[in-house]
């Protein structure tokens, strides 16, 4: 019975599992003990072999195995040999412990087959030697292929390989590969422009592949990467120690190639640079600022060719998807087409400043802006009044212009200005335009498409959605609400929130159906701080006017919205139920009590009116006063120490340079203060002395450009309320406001005691100003 | 004993970089004055044990701190910035 089962096997292709066999075995162990002893070995392994290979690939193994051994029986180095050679004969990747598996079941198979595990490990390497570096070329290692199955693609890929491999250095070279080998895949998996995470990881790779004793030996691989980023191995390293803070890697590992900004492609390499040096940019506003630039510069070239080259970008950097570039482009090329289209159609042109005038304000106007105050009024011309009011700088309300003699000579020169500033008069028919557009929509005759279109338009677009809604005509149409979706991702939050705030009272549904558009915006990427207020903003004024619309709305969005904006809420909304305040207490508590409390006061100033009120509520554990002190409390913390280095290379130099004058004069500043000095006298002393010093020494020793641009008395009134604050609020009951010459309070004064050892004889102990002035000249 | 040293740059549980601007000894502790290297307006003064700094927090001793990195630096600016 038990060889029949055995032969049902082999012929069927069936495998018992291993606990089937070893239950059968057990069973049959007094009868068939001989048998099965030797058999029940290989069953276990037949089982797990049948998992990873169908039997006919066994078939061919066996095959394989009995052409090879003809001849003479393989020694256990060739027997290594074949098992490695298994996978190039399956055309599978084939894991070691499978290999293992196999060379297990082969040897009970053939009675001649030399089986070692170990011979199989040091045969690994000949293995990868066979099947990746001399089958296949490094282009196809690195890079993927069909026969190589996989590429080398990250980081822990080619460490692996250098880790595994040691005469991989030798082989590389050999084949002349290695250099454009790694040249390219530098450059396709985007480590020359990385950022963060991304920098992080190549720089670990390199200071690995410089200090690990097992990587060492691939030390030439260290310098010909860095050769790629710059020339000096000082810099390279204290760069490399930058980036792996996660810094932008083409910052810290600049110069690998100096960019033409003639050409298109260089220029936009440039830029990106620009980008990737300052990490406080935003991106989009440098994304659109580009695309307006390159367009503009490199105008010869077709659009097409402009446009690969700026999808190119995704190829250096991480920092945006081609959809993100993509719709960029779209949006500057409607914009461009619709420029055109308005100088085109340009009302003004030819006119003099009072044809013009009485085109927008009517044949019968007069430049008496009061006898127009009902016609602006009739002719909702508000928005554009106001808009050249804010053009001219005038900061006039309507009814101060209306109410201004000096307006009417100021809108005459505005007017005259639309025909010969091609730019302010884009800016003003786009608000006239806008306002004749509204009154299209008066028209019962306008068409779907044409309110369509319009939605595209600027902020107008919201005007058309809303005042359609009124109409009750395209209500659920889903082609509109399409584009009031797309429409509503380029419209400026801010805007979107106050006209919320202004008319809500009016449009309540449609509303509904806006924030929720609203937040497919924000669900789109990030978020910054001023569109999150804004859409906090928009949730109050939603709560407050309509509070069944509002528990519907959050309902929706509660967990998504905070799931991705708002990190605390990663860990508490995984689909409970509590409520949104609960959720925002919780959060509060987890900074608390983490002592975080950088976090606790951005969360804190983060949440709007409407939020703080219900979250500081009776049934919560702080007050809102509690938070507040606890927020301060927390700021005296303690700090681990994660790494200290002394200052290697340039840019190491000119930062330490630039901190200690820096911090030499906040030092004075603070003994200053704490000596009794008037806040008042102390930043306008200290500001002076600051000013001499940065006068006096060149940036370029210093190197830092922030300086150039430093608010010296800002930064001093800083210093001071960090040194307010971090003496804590009891401090504060006992400070006392003090007044200018001009009367208007403008610091505060604190009232200390001198310190008894202090030497106040000594003026110039305090003050670092000479000694500035004499390096300076000196430099 | 293990001191941070003038002109070290540090990086701190917080992410943030600083540069040690004075480092004294006194009572027997090593206190540090440290500013960010980002704006130069997150200041320290904090006590500096085994890789952990600690805000000082008693006020007297803050001042009594401020006035000696003060002089400290006084006398090893010069030296500080023709190392760097």
């Amino acid at each position: 019975m038990l060889e029949r089962l055995w032969m049902a096997e082999e012929e069927e292709g069936l495998y018992l599992s291993l606990h089937a066999s070893e239950r059968f075995l057990q069973i049959y162990k007094d009868k068939t003990a001989n048998i099965a002893r030797g058999r029940r070995v290989e069953i276990g392994w037949a089982t797990k072999v049948a998992k990873a290979f169908p039997k006919s690939e066994i078939d061919l193994i066996c095959a394989e195995y009995e052409i090879i051994s003809a001849k003479h029986d393989l020694t256990e180095k060739e027997t290594a040999q074949f098992l490695n050679s298994l996978p190039k004969l399956l055309g599978k990747g084939i894991n070691t412990s499978e290999l293992i598996e196999v060379g297990k079941d082969l040897a009970h198979r053939y009675s001649n087959f030399k089986f070692n595990e170990n011979a199989l490990k040091s045969a690994q390497g000949d293995r990868l030697m066979e099947t990746s570096l001399k089958r296949y070329s490094l282009e196809q290692i690195f890079f993927g292929d069909a026969n190589v199955k996989r590429k080398i693609s990250n980081i822990s890929d080619i460490e692996r390989l250098l880790t595994v491999y040691s005469d991989i250095e030798e082989a590389l070279f050999y084949k002349g590969e290695l250099d454009s080998a790694i040249d390219k895949w530098l450059d396709i998996n985007g480590y020359y422009s990385a950022t963060g995470e991304k920098a992080k990881e190549l720089a670990q790779f390199l200071t690995k592949l410089r200090n690990d004793s097992i990587l060492s030996d691939f030390s030439s691989i260290y310098y010909m990467i860095q050769s790629r980023f710059t020339t000096s191995t000082e810099e390279f390293e204290s760069r490399v120690a930058n980036a792996e803070k996660g810094h932008a890697i083409i910052d810290t590992l600049q110069g690998y190639a100096a960019f033409d900004e003639n050409t298109l492609d260089g220029f936009i390499k440039s830029k990106l640079k620009e980008l990737l040096a300052d990490p406080n940019k935003d991106k989009k506003v440098w994304l659109k600022e580009l695309i307006n630039e390159v367009y503009e510069k490199f105008s010869d070239n077709e659009d097409l060719v402009i446009e690969a080259a700026l999808k190119d970008i995704t190829l250096d950097t991480d920092l945006f998807s081609p959809i993100d570039i993509s719709f960029e482009i779209e949006n500057y090329y409607d914009l461009r087409n619709m420029t055109a289209k308005r100088t085109e159609m340009n009302p003004f042109k030819d006119k003099d400043a009072e044809e013009i005038f009485k085109m927008i304000f009517g044949e019968d106007a007069t430049y008496e802006l009061s006898d127009l105050k009902d016609k602006i009024s009739s002719n909702k011309l508000e928005s554009l009044i106001e808009y050249m009011a804010d053009t001219l700088g005038l900061g006039l309300q309507l009814e101060d212009m209306v109410n201004s003699v000096e307006s009417v000579q100021a809108f005459s020169n505005f007017i005259k200005k639309l025909q010969t500033d091609e730019e302010v008069f884009n800016d003003v028919y786009m608000a006239f335009d806008k306002n004749r557009d509204l009154y299209k929509l008066t028209n019962k005759d306008i068409t779907k498409q044409e309110i369509i279109d319009l939605a595209y338009d600027f902020d107008l677009g919201v005007y058309v959605i809303i005042t359609d809604t009124i109409e009750k005509r395209l209500i659920d149409d889903e082609e509109l609400v399409t584009s009031k979706a797309s429409y509503l991702k380029s419209v400026d939050p801010v805007f979107v929130s106050k006209l919320f705030k202004d008319e809500f009272h009016i449009y309540q549904e449609q509303f509904c159906h806006l924030i929720y558009s609203y937040y497919d915006y924000i669900s789109d990427g990030k978020v910054n701080n001023e569109e999150l207020n804004s859409f906090c903003e928009i949730i109050d004024i939603v709560a407050t006017n309509l509070p069944n619309v509002y528990n519907e709305i959050i309902e929706t969005i509660r967990i998504n919205l905070f799931d991705e904006y708002i990190t605390i809420f990663k860990d508490l909304t995984n689909g409970n139920k509590k409520s949104l305040y609960k959720k925002i207490q919780d959060g509060i508590l987890t900074f608390a009590v983490g002592y975080k409390y950088v976090q606790l006061e951005n969360f804190y100033n983060g949440l709007t009116p409407y939020f703080r009120e219900h979250v500081f509520t009776e049934d919560f554990d702080y007050t809102e006063d509690e938070i507040k002190e606890l927020i301060n409390k927390n700021k005296k913390g303690k700090y681990k120490v994660k790494s200290r280095r002394k200052p290697k290379g340039d840019i190491d130099k000119k930062k330490v340079k630039c901190c200690v004058v820096m911090g030499a004069a906040s030092l004075s500043f603070i003994g200053l203060i704490l000596l009794g000095e008037n806040p008042v006298e102390a930043i306008k002393s200290c500001t002076t002395s600051l000013s001499k010093i940065i006068n006096n020494f060149s940036f370029s020793v210093l190197g830092e450009a922030v300086l150039e641009n430093l608010d010296v008395a800002g930064y001093f009134a800083s210093i001071g309320a960090a040194l307010w604050g971090a003496r804590g609020l009891d401090k504060m009951k006992n400070q006392k406001k003090s007044k200018t010459d001009s009367g208007e309070e403008e610091a505060i004064e604190v009232e200390v005691t001198p310190v008894a050892d202090f030497d106040e004889d000594d003026e110039d102990c305090l003050d670092f100003t000479d000694y500035y002035k004499e390096q300076g000249k000196r430099k | 004993m293990n001191v941070l040293e003038q002109g070290e740059i540090l990086e701190l549980s917080n992410d943030k970089e600083y540069v040690v601007i004075s480092s004294i000894i006194y009572q027997g502790a090593n206190y540090v004055y440290i500013i960010d290297t980002e704006t130069y307006k997150d200041y320290k003064v904090c006590k500096y044990q085994e890789e952990e700094l600690e805000d000082v927090t008693d006020d007297e001793l803050f001042k009594n701190l401020i006035f000696k990195f003060n002089k400290d630096l006084k006398a090893n600016l010069a030296k500080v910035l023709s190392e760097i």
